[in-house]
């Protein structure tokens, strides 16, 4: 059993569950599948896969100005000297902050995300609310989830369409001189990649 | 409303699980499925589109539930379009895991009432 859950659970199924094992058993049966191989899958983006991954990303490029040319360039062959890579995505395009663009992400017809780099996309990045009101009013979609932008900076919107998929480097946090690329890593946090929150200043006590 | 107060935002940078085992499952069955050359997953991905453009018609996706529920519902169709499955054989398969469910409630039921049989207690003391 994959999933700890209590046999209560396993015998009130939802019909999206009795489906999913209807599909998965009946695949195994006939030899497309194996159900090992879904439970691998599984650990992997729930365990090893999400956003400390492009925190490291993100971590290189504000220390290395090399490498964060080469990310801005080429983002999933930069990733690959990471090892940072998946099978899902054929074109990872990096957008940069700066004091005077604001970049945010979305994906207007579904949900496309760069998985290989985030991990699995939170609930709100798959509404309807942010899908549509972000192409909409993303000024005020922002300010809503805490995020007040200055009229004079300029929002961009990347819509995650067709093969393309966007990830944001986040501006470097003012007061972080000093510290190496494993302690920046813990100060990036996924909704700052994707664009919808800021990084704060480091308070002194914590450089 | 705003949309914080409609939508919960970020998790803890290492708390990535899906609410729901079938969700899980579903995700790891659609991956699985593009290894092995089932399909592509920009096939995948427009049969999502698809999915969700369908739902949003009538209601909004506001949690992963209903996102997962087209999820689902992409996968089956385009399951029948690759024709590794069509809707006759899902729904076997479907009463298939359904009946055994079933007995498996009947089997525990049917323990349930064992046990209560070898507990020695009046049923009712007025």
């Amino acid at each position: 059993m994959p999933h700890d859950h209590s046999d209560d659970d396993e015998l009130n199924k939802p019909w999206q569950a009795v489906r999913t094992e209807a599909i998965e058993s009946l695949l195994a049966e006939i030899g497309v599948i194996e159900s090992e191989r879904v439970d691998a899958i599984v650990q992997h983006y729930e365990e090893n896969v999400g956003p400390k991954t492009g925190a490291r990303v993100v971590a290189r490029a504000w220390s290395d100005p090399d490498f964060k040319e080469r990310l801005l360039q080429d983002g999933l062959a930069a990733c690959a000297e990471l090892g940072v890579g998946g099978p899902e995505t054929e074109y990872l395009h990096v957008v940069e902050n700066t004091p005077e663009v604001h970049n945010v992400v979305v994906c207007t017809l579904c949900s496309c995300y760069p998985w290989p780099v985030l991990g699995l996309p939170p609930a709100w990045y798959k509404s309807s609310a942010y899908r549509t009101r972000l192409v909409r009013e993303p000024r005020k979609l922002l300010a809503e989830m805490g995020l007040d932008l200055p009229q004079s900076v300029r929002i961009h919107v990347w819509d995650s369409i067709s093969e393309i998929r966007y990830l944001v480097l986040p501006q470097r946090p003012a007061g972080s001189d000093g510290l190496d690329e494993a302690a920046l890593a813990d100060l990036v946090t996924r909704d700052s990649m994707i664009g919808v929150a800021t990084l704060p200043p480091v308070a002194e006590a914590s450089a | 409303m705003t949309f914080q107060s409609s939508i919960t935002t970020d998790k803890p940078l290492c708390d990535l699980r899906f609410d729901e085992p079938w969700a899980a499952r579903l995700f790891g069955v659609t991956i699985a499925l593009s290894e092995a050359g089932a399909f592509t997953l920009s096939d995948f991905q427009a049969a999502l589109i698809a999915a969700v453009t369908e739902h949003e018609k009538t209601a909004p996706i506001d949690n992963d539930e209903t996102y997962y529920t087209c999820w689902l519902q992409a996968l089956s169709a385009l399951l029948g379009d690759v024709g590794l499955m069509g809707p006759s054989a899902l729904s076997a398969s479907e009463r298939h895991v359904a009946t055994r469910l079933l007995e498996l409630q009947h089997h525990r039921h049917e323990q349930r009432v064992a046990g209560e049989a070898r507990r020695i207690a009046p049923l009712v003391v007025a």
